[in-house]
């Protein structure tokens, strides 16, 4: 053997050896330095660090944190002290970041959009694998989870678990308007059924300042172009829309009356609805845009194992329970309503920007174009 | 040892032992002074000069959000629309709360103890709150005041004939909240105003136009100025009206502006490019001041409280009195209107204009299930820590500063204390997280209580150092003519004599603490949530009627501590002579 092939030899080996010593050292170890190997001792460890500093504005609504420590403390006999810093996403993520730069990181489980992260291989790193601990400890105890982890899109996976999905779609007020006025698909939408009918001038409102896009990214991966988005766009302001900051003041603007319906994110309204307000939602037929939140655990978390455990009730009993009281359900729950009703609509597309889109600008460009009509 | 007098002017020699201690104190002025406010300052500019799509803390430099700043194709539509709105509610507060102050600090209006209170409480409800309660009365589609116009005056249809949601409406909303802002401001100018001066023109044979235009607004020309600019700043950067009445209707202000500009499509804020606008707006605020220091360079002109004793003198309003008081009462009932459908929100379980037939869903529920809600409970105990401390340091701090500048010609003490007033409070929030979050005050209480501090000592120092102008130099050397040390001057004469404005000033930063919503909420942690996060958290759901009995909690909270304020302020006024007849 020459001494060049020699050469190529012994580096060949070294390549497939630092290849397995990274698999060794990266992967498994660190499910079982982190988190316990068994239910049981995570329950245990779990137990011992006490103190879960959780990051998720879910559980400030409407009595859903009670609900969940109540049933957290009825299926593993302890209440854990939850310090609850009920941050919303875009905020929560920057925050992190900040922390993660000076080495003091500050949650143990972190509600943060995956699309925000799953792009940019430096955030990647910076959250623990949950998917494995979850599916292989704890799915033989809670049914619900191997089912979840089935619907969690490929390039979320493993380190985020959806726990909101924000869906577009139509609320209306029933004492103001019906169903059957409001449109049924995106393209009855855009084709004068929608908030371009001049019978609903100054009678609706549409959710859209800040990082949303003003319809809810309408025409997301090209199910309009561009210039189709900017005309409907026109159409619906030259029919003066009330203009809200936010999801929730839309849901507002027409539980109270003040218009008749709204685009914007349905969940929530069923919080509304439950304390007798007349509000209803209907979401397109043939297509629903959406955008999803999940929870992660951070490397360098104080209490994984309670993170982790928590996040696995989450899963298992929390889901349900968010969506009774306030409900805003996640799609990737097979037993939550959002999901039904996506089945019951086979016809409907479902679009959501993905981490290559987002890398390659594409939302941003849409956003940008449709921001600037914005008055 | 007496210290030395000189012919003609008084010149006081004070002895070493003073001056050192008066250097100490300086010099600990400083120090917190830099702690407090130069950090922040710093990591502000720097912030401005990463690149725009970099994180705080990221590296690298950029002019790039300056650029951004000023090529913006909105800039001038928005500069427009922001100096028309900035104008109208400028005049409607000012020419309101300088009313309405000269009204119940030099006359003999009736219940002019009442009205000082009325004016006062309405500062407990945040702005989001206030603006909230003129959408229930004055929206279009929904606003009761609307309803009863259209039933009253047989109008078809089923929305207006108000708006809201225009410039005018901004402009009155932003108006009215303002105004007792500015009759807090004034007030103790009108007060403390000895009324020599236009008595000494009066006997010359001037007229009452006469003796306002040429005695009175020129001795209250330093406190008007102060207000001015101080209000001419906020207005720039104010939001939260801006947010839920202009961006409905269409209207785009600077302030909203920076907010979207900083809401990037990526969904991470582009702080760098808010604190880029942060320092220009500073670089505005201290243009101004430069300004405002030079109008009133020669200070002692101003100096209407002298060593002489004086009684502030009542003008007799006659059969004026009843336009007066009208007029006083339509401005009351507008802050009001607001708080009460508030109030009425709170007892509805679900929300309906007020009408006899909905009394019947009248309960309290909302306040029990608010009052369980474990954030709140928790939230309780930090607001009130939060409440107690914040206010009283800012004061004390400004005190200081106002103090340095004003009598001791330390101008540049009273510059550095007011410079936050430039920044925008989220701006500010996000360079007091960056410099906190190297610290272990990081998430506490106490990084809240330090961010009240800087963003209220504009106010507060303006307050306090307006109020010292008016005091003769002479009063203080009179003290340390007969022995009194620095400190002994200050509590037996200075103090005293600034009272009405040390109680305001506290006043002012205690509702400004309550109503805060940015930095409760960019600050927040599991450990220093407080009433305004837990109301914001109830706000975004939204839990409309738990929203507005929190929001009349506050009202009644403020309430309390204004009235014991009030009994404060009084018993020093009786001491002093100057108690209301």
């Amino acid at each position: 053997m020459k001494i060049g092939d020699r050469i190529n030899c012994f580096t060949a080996g070294l390549r497939f050896g630092l290849v397995i010593m990274f698999f060794f050292f990266s992967a498994a170890p660190v499910m079982a330095q982190v988190f316990g190997k068994t239910y049981e001792e995570i329950l245990e460890k779990a137990k011992r660090e006490g103190e879960l500093r959780l990051w998720w504005e879910v559980p400030g609504e409407r009595g859903v944190g009670e609900q969940l420590e109540a049933a957290f403390k009825k299926r593993f006999g302890f209440t854990p002290r939850v310090s609850l810093t009920p941050v919303t996403s875009p905020d929560s993520l920057l925050r992190f970041l900040t922390e993660v730069r000076v080495g003091r990181i500050d949650a143990d489980l972190l509600y943060a959009g995956a699309s925000d992260i799953a792009g940019r291989p430096e955030r990647l790193a910076l959250f623990e694998d949950i998917e494995a601990p979850l599916v292989k400890i704890f799915s033989p105890k809670f049914s619900g989870i191997q089912g979840i982890f089935k619907n969690v899109a490929p390039w979320k996976r493993p380190y985020s678990v959806d726990v909101t999905t924000l869906a577009s779609g139509l609320v209306y007020n029933t004492k103001k308007t019906s169903a059957d006025q409001l449109p049924r698909t995106y393209a009855e939408f855009a084709e004068g059924k929608g908030f371009t009918d001049p019978k609903w001038k100054g009678n609706f409102a549409i959710n859209t300042i800040g990082p949303a896009s003003p319809l809810g990214d309408m025409a997301i991966q090209g199910y309009w172009d561009l210039e189709k988005q900017k005309k409907v766009l026109q159409m619906i302001l030259a029919n003066k829309p009330l203009i809200k900051r936010s999801s929730g003041d839309v849901r507002m603007a027409v539980a109270l009356g003040e218009v008749a319906a709204a685009t914007g994110n349905i969940g929530g309204a069923e919080g509304l609805r439950k304390e007798g307000y007349p509000i209803q939602t209907k979401l397109f037929e043939d297509v629903m845009t959406l955008g999803s939140i999940g929870l992660t655990i951070p490397k360098g978390s104080k209490s994984p194992n309670l993170a982790l455990l928590y996040l696995a009730f989450v899963l298992e009993d929390g889901l349900p329970i968010v969506e009774r009281v306030s409900g805003e359900g996640t799609f990737i729950d097979p037993r939550s309503k959002l999901a039904k009703s996506l089945q019951s609509m086979p016809k409907a597309r479902i679009l959501e920007w993905t981490p290559e889109e987002i890398v390659a600008g594409q939302r941003d460009k849409v956003r940008k174009a449709l921001q600037a009509l914005m008055p | 040892m007496y210290p030395a007098l000189e012919e003609g002017n008084i010149r006081v020699d004070i002895p070493a032992n003073f001056r050192n201690r008066s250097r100490l104190l300086t010099s600990l002025i400083a120090v917190v002074a830099v702690l407090l406010l130069g950090a922040p300052l710093v990591v502000l500019f720097i912030t401005s000069l990463r690149p725009p799509d970099a994180l705080p803390l990221d590296p690298g430099v950029s002019l790039d959000n300056f650029a951004a700043i000023f090529s913006s194709p909105r800039m001038v539509l928005v500069l427009a629309n922001t100096a028309v709105y900035g104008v109208g509610a400028l005049v409607l507060a000012l020419t309101l709360g300088a009313i309405i102050a000269f009204l119940v600090e030099r006359t003999d209006l009736p219940f002019r103890s009442a009205i000082y209170s009325a004016m006062l409480v309405s500062l407990a409800v945040p702005t989001m709150l206030k603006a909230f309660g003129w959408v229930l009365l004055l929206s279009p589609g929904l606003g009761w005041i609307n309803h009863i116009l259209r039933t009253g005056l047989g109008l078809e249809g089923s929305s207006g004939p108000l708006n809201i949601y225009t410039m005018y409406g901004m402009i009155f909303v932003t108006g009215i909240g303002l105004s007792n802002n500015a009759f807090l401001m004034l007030s103790p100018l009108f007060r403390q105003m000895n009324p020599e001066f236009e008595e000494a023109a009066q006997t010359s044979g001037s007229k009452g136009i006469t003796v306002l235009r040429k005695i009175t607004l020129p001795l209250l020309l330093p406190g008007l100025l102060s207000a001015l600019i101080y209000f001419g700043m906020v207005l720039v950067q104010v939001m939260e009206t801006a947010l839920a009445i202009g961006v409905p209707g269409g209207i785009r202000v600077l302030s909203v502006h920076i907010y979207l500009l900083t809401k990037a499509e990526d969904g991470i804020p582009r702080y760098a490019l808010a604190a880029a606008f942060g320092v220009v707006l500073l670089l505005v605020a201290l243009s101004l001041m430069g300004l405002y220091f030079w109008l009133t360079r020669r200070q002692d002109r101003f100096s209407v409280v002298t060593g002489r004793s004086f009684r502030p003198r009542q003008l007799k309003l006659g059969r004026w009195k009843y336009i007066a008081f009208s007029f006083v009462m339509v401005v009351i009932t507008c802050y009001a209107l607001p708080m009460l459908i508030l109030v009425w929100a709170s007892l509805v379980k679900v929300y309906q204009a007020p009408s006899l037939e909905a009394l019947s869903q009248v309960s309290l529920h909302s306040y029990f299930r608010t009052l369980a809600n474990p954030q709140v409970q928790q939230s309780a105990a930090n607001t009130l820590t939060l409440m107690v401390i914040a206010p009283t340091l800012s004061v004390f701090i400004a005190f200081c500063a106002s103090w340095l500048s004003v009598k001791r010609k330390m101008r540049w003490v009273e510059v550095f204390a007011i410079t936050p007033m430039g920044v925008p409070n989220v701006v500010l929030a996000l360079a007091l997280f960056l410099v906190y979050v190297m610290t272990p005050i990081h998430g506490s209480i106490w990084v809240l209580i330090i961010a009240h501090i800087v963003a209220h000592l504009p106010f507060t120092t303006r307050v306090l150092s307006a109020a010292l102008l008016q005091l003769h130099k002479e009063l203080e050397e009179a003290a340390q003519v007969t022995g009194a040390t620095t400190a002994r001057t200050l509590r037996t004469v200075t103090v005293p004599l600034v009272l009405p404005a040390l109680v305001n000033g506290w006043l002012w930063a205690f509702s400004a603490t309550l109503r805060d919503f940015t930095f409760a909420i960019f600050l927040m942690t599991g450990r220093n949530m407080v009433l305004p996060s837990a109301m914001w958290v109830l706000w975004n759901v939204p839990d409309i009627s738990g929203t507005a009995a929190l929001g009349t909690i506050y009202m009644c909270g403020f309430v309390l501590v204004t009235m014991a304020a009030r009994f404060v302020d009084q018993r020093q006024r009786k001491k002093s002579g100057w108690e209301f007849s």
